[in-house]
Formats: C-alpha cells, sequence, structure tokens
C-alpha cells in the first residue's frame, strides 16, 4: 500500500509538470497551430488586466507571465515582434517597477526565445527548470495559474532606451505602462 | 557550372528512406533536378543516400542534379560564422564533392557578414558553386553588398501569392539574383482554396489552383521549392510549362498579396531587421 502511494504521488508530480509546462507553452503560438497573422497589438510583460487599453476592434496577442524583467519582455519582443501588422503594429511592454532593471530571465521566459538567444545569455539552467515547473518554482507556478491579473499605470517612459529604437527600426508603435501593485 | 533547375523538391522534415527515394524518382522522370535540404530538416543524410542510389543506378548524372543546401543559425553562432567545418560535415553526409548552393537559412544580424565571407571563401575553393541567403529583404542585399563587397548568387523566400515580395522580387530580377520560393502554395491555405481570383483563372486556363500559383511563380522568374508525399501532386505540380499566364491574370493574383507568411521572421531570427 505505501508503494501504490508513492507510485501516485510521482504519478501526480509527473503529470502536475507537464501540464503547467503545456499551460505555460500554450501562451506561445505556434505559427502551423495559429492560422492568423498581422495582429494590431502584442502585450508583453507581467501578468495584466489589458481590457481597459485593448480597444474592442483591435486583435492583440499577450504573453505574460509572473514577475516577467523588462529585459525578458525586450528579448521576447525581439522574437515575437512579427505577428505585428508590419508597419501599423503596437507593442505594449508591461512591467513591475522592481523588475525594470533586473537582467533576468525566468523558465517561463523560456519558450519564447530562439535557441541562439538561450547560447547566448546561457539559460540551460531555465531550460532544465522548465522540464520540472512544478518542483523548481512552486510559488510562481501558483501566481502563473491562479494569480491576479494586475492593472496597468498610464504611458510612462521606458527605463530601456534600447526597446523604443528597437521598435522604432521597424516601424513598431510602441508603449511601456507600468504594474500597479 | 550545372544548369539552373526551373522547380525544386523540398525535403522538410522527410527523413524516410524508401519515401523520399519514390518522391525523387517520380520528380526527376518530371523534370525535376533541383533538390533542396538544410541541416534543422534533418533530411541531408537521407538525401544524399537517396541521390547516391539514384546516380549508381544510372537514373540521373551528378553534374545533371543542382543541390542546395543551408546553414542554419546555430552554427553560425557556435563557430562565429566560420562555416567550412559544417561544408564538409554535409559534404559528408551527402556523399557529394561539391554543393550547387549552400543557402544562410536565416540572416541572423551578429553572424550574417562573416558567414557570407566565409561561404564565399568556400565558394573561391570550389566546394560551392553558389552563395545565397533566405529569408531577406531589400536591405539585408544592399548591406551584404555594402559590407562584404558581393551580393549572393540566390535568394530563397517564403513566396506565394499572400506574400509577393515584390520589391525583393523586383530587384534581385534586375541584378540577376536567382529567386527561389519556399512555402510557394502557401500550404493551400484556406485563403488560397477559396480566393475568386484563383479559382476564375484556374477555370480559365483549366488548370488547377496549384499549377495556376506554380505557373505564376515561374512568370515572375521565381523557382518554386515545392514539397509533396503525393505521387499524383509531384506530377501535377510538374506539369506546368504546356501553358503561360496573360499578364493581366498575373497582376490579378499580385493583388491578393496581404504580407501573410506561414513562416514568421522574427521567430527564426531575432532582432530581425525588415529594412
Amino acid at each position: 500500500m505505501k508503494y501504490i502511494k508513492k507510485i501516485l504521488q510521482i504519478l501526480q508530480i509527473i503529470s502536475g509538470n507537464s501540464y503547467v509546462r503545456k499551460r505555460i507553452s500554450e501562451k506561445n503560438p505556434g505559427t502551423f497551430t495559429e492560422n492568423r497573422r498581422n495582429f494590431d497589438i502584442l502585450v508583453i510583460g507581467d501578468m495584466c488586466d489589458v481590457k481597459d487599453i485593448i480597444p474592442q476592434n483591435k486583435s492583440y496577442l499577450q504573453f505574460d507571465a509572473p514577475d516577467r524583467t523588462l529585459f525578458a519582455s525586450f528579448l521576447i519582443l525581439q522574437g515575437k515582434f512579427s505577428w505585428l501588422n508590419e508597419g501599423k503594429g503596437k507593442c505594449i511592454i508591461v512591467c513591475k517597477k522592481n523588475n525594470e532593471k533586473k537582467k533576468s530571465v525566468s523558465m517561463f521566459d523560456i519558450p519564447f526565445l530562439h535557441t541562439i538567444v538561450i547560447n547566448k545569455y546561457k539559460l540551460k539552467k531555465q531550460q532544465a527548470e522548465l522540464k520540472y515547473p512544478l518542483l523548481s518554482h512552486p510559488l510562481q507556478v501558483c501566481k502563473f495559474i491562479f494569480g491576479k491579473k494586475y492593472e496597468m499605470s498610464s504611458v510612462e517612459k521606458c527605463p530601456i532606451p534600447e526597446i523604443e529604437e528597437f521598435c522604432a527600426q521597424r516601424d513598431i508603435e510602441f508603449e511601456y505602462r507600468v504594474i500597479i501593485d | 557550372m550545372n544548369n539552373i533547375p526551373w522547380i525544386f523538391m523540398g525535403t522538410f522534415q522527410n527523413k524516410d528512406f524508401d519515401l523520399l527515394l519514390n518522391n525523387v524518382q517520380i520528380g526527376i522522370q518530371n523534370g525535376v533536378l533541383g533538390f533542396d535540404t538544410a541541416p534543422s530538416y534533418k533530411s541531408e543524410g537521407v538525401l544524399g543516400k537517396v541521390l547516391k542510389t539514384l546516380m549508381t543506378e544510372g537514373v540521373v548524372k551528378r553534374e545533371d542534379l543542382f543541390i542546395s543546401d543551408k546553414v542554419d543559425a546555430w552554427q553560425m553562432q557556435e563557430n562565429n560564422g566560420e562555416m567550412s567545418k559544417y561544408v564538409q560535415d554535409a559534404l559528408n553526409k551527402m556523399h557529394l564533392d561539391y554543393l550547387d548552393l549552400v543557402l544562410v537559412h536565416w540572416p541572423i544580424p551578429e553572424y550574417l557578414y562573416a558567414t557570407i565571407r566565409s561561404l564565399n571563401e568556400l565558394k573561391e575553393k570550389g566546394l560551392i558553386r553558389n552563395i545565397g541567403v533566405c529569408n531577406v529583404r531589400l536591405g539585408h542585399l544592399k548591406r551584404i553588398q555594402s559590407n562584404v563587397g558581393i551580393l549572393p548568387d540566390f535568394i530563397q523566400n517564403e513566396i506565394h501569392p499572400l506574400n509577393n515580395c515584390d520589391e525583393v522580387v523586383n530587384w534581385c530580377n534586375e541584378k540577376n539574383i536567382k529567386i527561389m520560393a519556399y512555402s510557394p502554395l502557401c500550404r493551400m491555405n484556406k485563403k488560397i482554396i477559396e480566393s475568386p481570383i484563383l479559382q476564375e483563372v484556374s477555370v480559365k486556363y483549366n488548370k488547377s489552383i496549384g499549377q495556376i500559383i506554380l505557373r505564376w511563380h515561374m512568370e515572375r522568374n521565381v523557382m518554386p521549392v515545392f514539397m509533396s508525399h503525393n505521387p499524383k501532386r509531384i506530377v501535377e505540380n510538374t506539369s506546368i510549362r504546356d501553358f503561360s499566364l496573360e499578364k493581366n491574370d498575373i497582376e490579378r493574383i499580385n493583388t491578393m498579396n496581404e504580407n501573410y507568411k506561414i513562416f514568421l521572421e522574427s521567430n527564426g531570427c531575432p532582432g530581425y531587421e525588415i529594412h
């Protein structure tokens, strides 16, 4: 009986991990599974409620995760901006004040990043953590699954000017907003 | 130099020897002599084996074939653009002495120029006959010219009626850069199948929509890289040289452009430059 319980617990952990991994990956649409293109708006960053900032007639994609840093959001933007309608798209990055200066990337960011970015920033640890998300970051996983969606500030000046420059070079309108905690 | 093919057969993720042998044989019987692969397709080895088998059996000669391979982003990064090791590996895997064309799969900004320089050295040594770049815009080509001092011999982009790449196609045609189109039928997207323009043109010429699109590529001096596992479809796709499209119909198909791409550029190339 003791062994059966242990086996069941292990199975629960394994299936829990695979469920969470699936939920994280679902946020990153595949080009074969998602037929829509030329979105009006991309929202990248911390978990936020977008209903007040996205006009009803606009199409959008939201890539959100708990405590996503501004640095990670920029990396994601660099790999995902082609979802936008070229020349007419807009990117909104949302971040908590205390995550503006951190140069870190979490396991939640990994599915959005190209192999060469993972290699460049040596993100093998985060890649490994994503295999067992419940074990590696249980609190963050709870925030991700059950966490509240924050409200945002009005538009503010982005503390990383390179993001604005990157968007301007690609004809993307850029907006930076801060989470109101 | 081997003849430049009018159409290519792609091998994206086709790793099955028997299936590929059958497809390639049917292709060759119907005039396909260009074959395209890449490290990320995992088909270099099996394509090499298939072609070696057909050459040994006397079905085709090496000098009649045009074999196109690529260098992938991770290779560009791993060796800072120095490509000789990977090209030699590909040649070994494919049992070949030279490749007719090696394309840079994605124009990764940090490594693009070093990669082109390295491929150019391999071209001078005779291991590569032509150099190309995939997924490019006009800006990439102009920057390659100003930074490396050469232009690629080929480009390969996702081109189909929903993404006609007019600007780059016209420029390359002017400069005599050969143009290849991957996903030339946009994987028969619903917008393609249901397009009234394509339906009308298809009825007018008594050809399938696929044949009309492939002919549209030819009329624009673009070589389609098609992929199919269906023998009937391979025959259909290659039966497009017995008719031509009127200028008016080409222009009507051109109006379908809506910048719709299956493969998003920034997904394959973070920081992709659009200008």
